[in-house]
């Protein structure tokens, strides 16, 4: 799985291309890992993100969990059908999305 | 061959129908060796002519067995668990009144049938007497022991049986030694109760689904008889043939030839009814498949049917071609001629095996699907017309031998006509049915089949390749997605379950998915998802959730159009309109 870190002092955004399943969760789960290291103000933005599944749910609940005693975490541009998943499984309301 | 769920099931019920068609035949045979040896070759010869009235039996037992469980499979393919209750239920009170309707019968018909219509000799009536004797008490044991086996199989059992067979075997030395012909008879009596017991272990069992309900509707029972009848018109011509040519070989050659018909018809009843059983026990799977819409995995099954079938009757062959000598002395024939008429017999009517049992395949298999009618045909035709047609006009120009060589050319002209047959049909339906097996071409490029063993590599992978056939078949980007949701999620869901299970417990299983595009893209997608692992509801509104992946497949599951859990035996199927 492509993921491009962009970082500027606390602040990090993480956008991972393609498909989010079972496969390349545990990819985006090290990569997140090894980069948290004073960040305070993290974004996942994805845009190019297009399918994602539980285990790139759980992925962006763990950070969440993280990044609540660390600062802010927040998800952007997503698309209509990445939004969708979201909206079907209720994670809509636990992730901040934007 | 690479293993996968159909693949398991179809090795699974094929090894249960081997096992209990090779007990019925070895039996068979055995009573006949034991009559022989013990009681004398005019022994064989009565139990030979009485056997199409237990054949008859059988037949009834088949009737009402197949004609139930290919109505319950179409009603399991279309997730209707309640018509499969109420069918199971109707064809239990149908066996009880035709069991006790046929004992009724066969006491009416003893004397008619004994002194007139067999035309055979005192001696051999003598021990056909015996042997009717017992066959009065038969026709309630036979039936519920046949309707509970094909049962079981439909409902998923995937083992046998075999104390019946050693029972059987054990009394008929016993009985035959101490009674004759009547012991050997009342032998089979104990073995078939026996088989009713052991037969419906399985439908009694708490991991059978099966409910008995009310619900004896007089149309349906009717519909079960006819459906029955088209599967079992082989069965019926297995019993008519040899009580047509006992008459004619009496006639014409005299009493001491029929145990020539004894032996040839104890192989060929052997061959046909493997390769009618073997059709019949996938039946379930075969109808079920054609209701669900899924015509690659009917041809998958088929095919594999046929390869199975050549193997049997090829090695049959060989077996009959080398041991042609042997069988009549089993029988307790003395006479060398009788002996060498017997051997040659055998070794012409092998050579017509794989013919035949491609011919009994291929029309059960039309009786099975929509074609009934066809089926029904090919198997009159192959089994009792043109044979006996060409037997008696060989026999009249070649003498005893000309009756077997007649049979085979018999058969051989059944299988140029059904090829010609096949042509016309090919042509009748504007060639958009696939080759022999009459499947709609178009359903199958639609369909998408995915196998894999059970491991998150596999099922991601099934991933990969849905994704790639659903955007090639331009599915719309969110029933896509729902659809590969559900498969990742239940995939892997079941791959961690059984992977997380104690290891005593834990078993090799299959994954299979498949997907039913509709002819456009906008009409509703069908996914099933089956899995030959322990039964769980996964991502099902009544199943506690154990997991992550539980919670979003049954997220996903509320926002489809239709969800079904269908659990058979051995294998989990859930099925999703999206």
């Amino acid at each position: 799985m492509n993921v491009i870190l962009k970082q500027d002092g606390g602040t990090l955004c993480i956008a991972p291309e393609g498909r989010l399943d079972s496969r390349t969760a545990p990819e985006l789960e090290k990569v997140v890992e090894g980069s948290l290291n004073g960040v305070t103000d993290l974004t996942f933005d994805f845009e190019k993100i297009e399918y994602i599944s539980s285990a790139g749910l759980r992925v962006l609940l763990g950070t969440q969990k993280i990044m609540a005693r660390k600062g802010s975490m927040r998800i952007v541009n997503l698309n209509e059908i990445v939004m969708k998943i979201f909206e079907m499984t209720g994670f809509n309301d636990i992730l901040p999305i934007e | 061959m690479k293993k996968t769920v159909l693949t398991s099931r179809f090795f699974a019920v094929t090894r249960v129908s081997f096992a209990g068609l090779m007990q019925v035949n070895i039996l068979g045979l055995a009573k006949q060796a034991v009559a022989g040896q013990l009681i004398g070759a005019e022994a064989v010869a009565g139990i030979s002519v009485m056997l199409p009235v237990a054949t008859l039996l059988s037949f009834l037992g088949n009737v009402i067995g197949t004609g139930t469980t290919m109505l319950a499979s179409y009603a399991q393919g279309r997730g209707d668990r309640q018509e499969v209750n109420r069918l199971y239920s109707q064809g239990l009170v149908m066996c009880i009144a035709g069991g006790l309707f046929m004992t009724a019968l066969l006491v009416v018909l003893r004397e008619p049938f004994l002194s007139g219509w067999l035309g055979t000799g005192s001696a051999v009536r003598t021990h056909a007497d015996a042997y009717y004797k017992g066959l009065l008490l038969l026709p309630l044991p036979v039936l519920l022991s046949s309707y509970f086996f094909y049962f079981s199989v439909e409902e998923g059992m995937e083992s046998v049986s075999y104390s019946p067979f050693v029972v059987s075997l054990v009394l008929s030395v016993i009985l035959g030694y101490r009674f004759g012909t009547y012991g050997i008879v009342l032998s089979t009596l104990a073995a078939t109760v026996l088989e009713v017991w052991c037969n419906s272990s399985f439908l009694r069992n708490e991991k059978c689904l099966l409910k008995f309900s009310k619900g004896l509707e007089l149309r349906s029972a009717a519909g079960t008889m006819l459906r029955g009848s088209y599967t079992s018109v082989g069965m019926f011509c297995l019993a008519l043939f040899p009580l047509l040519t006992t008459r004619f070989i009496a006639a014409e050659f005299g009493d001491d030839h029929i145990v020539v018909l004894s032996c040839v018809m104890s192989v060929l009843t052997l061959v046909i009814s493997f390769s009618l059983g073997i059709s019949d026990a996938l039946q379930p799977m075969i109808c079920q498949y054609y209701a669900e819409g899924n015509h690659l995995n009917v041809r998958k099954i088929m095919g594999q049917c046929l390869e199975t079938i050549f193997l049997l009757s090829g090695s049959a062959l060989i077996v009959t071609e080398c041991f042609a000598e042997v069988l009549p002395l089993v029988f307790g024939v003395t006479d060398p001629e009788i002996a060498a008429a017997s051997a040659r017999a055998l070794r012409v009517i092998a050579v017509f095996m794989p013919v035949l049992s491609f011919l009994m395949v291929i029309s059960t298999y039309y009786v099975f699907m929509v074609e009934a009618g066809y089926g029904v045909a090919i198997q009159l035709v192959t089994l009792l017309v043109l044979p006996y047609l060409f037997l008696r006009g060989f026999s009249f120009r070649m003498g005893n031998d000309g009756i077997w060589i007649g049979t085979g050319a018999a058969y051989t002209t059944a299988l140029v006509l059904f090829l010609l047959f096949a042509r016309y049909l090919d042509k009748s339906f504007g060639h958009a049915r696939d080759g022999l097996f009459l499947l709609d071409k178009r359903n199958m490029a639609r369909q998408i089949s995915l196998d894999c063993s059970g491991t998150e590599t596999g099922v991601l992978d099934c991933l990969d390749e849905a994704d790639r056939r659903l955007r090639e078949a331009g599915i719309p980007a969110l029933k896509r997605t729902k659809a590969e949701l559900l498969m990742e999620e239940i995939g892997m869901a079941v791959v961690e379950y059984e992977r997380g299970r104690e290891s005593w417990h834990s078993r090799d299983f299959q994954i299979e998915f498949t997907l039913f595009p509709g002819e456009k893209p906008e009409d509703a997608l069908k996914l099933v998802i089956r899995d030959n692992a322990e039964a769980r509801d996964i991502g099902g509104e009544d199943e506690m959730l154990a997991s992550m992946r539980e919670y979003v497949a049954e997220r996903v599951a509320m926002t489809t159009d239709r969800r079904l859990f269908l659990p058979n035996g051995h294998e989990n199927r859930q099925v999703f309109y999206i």
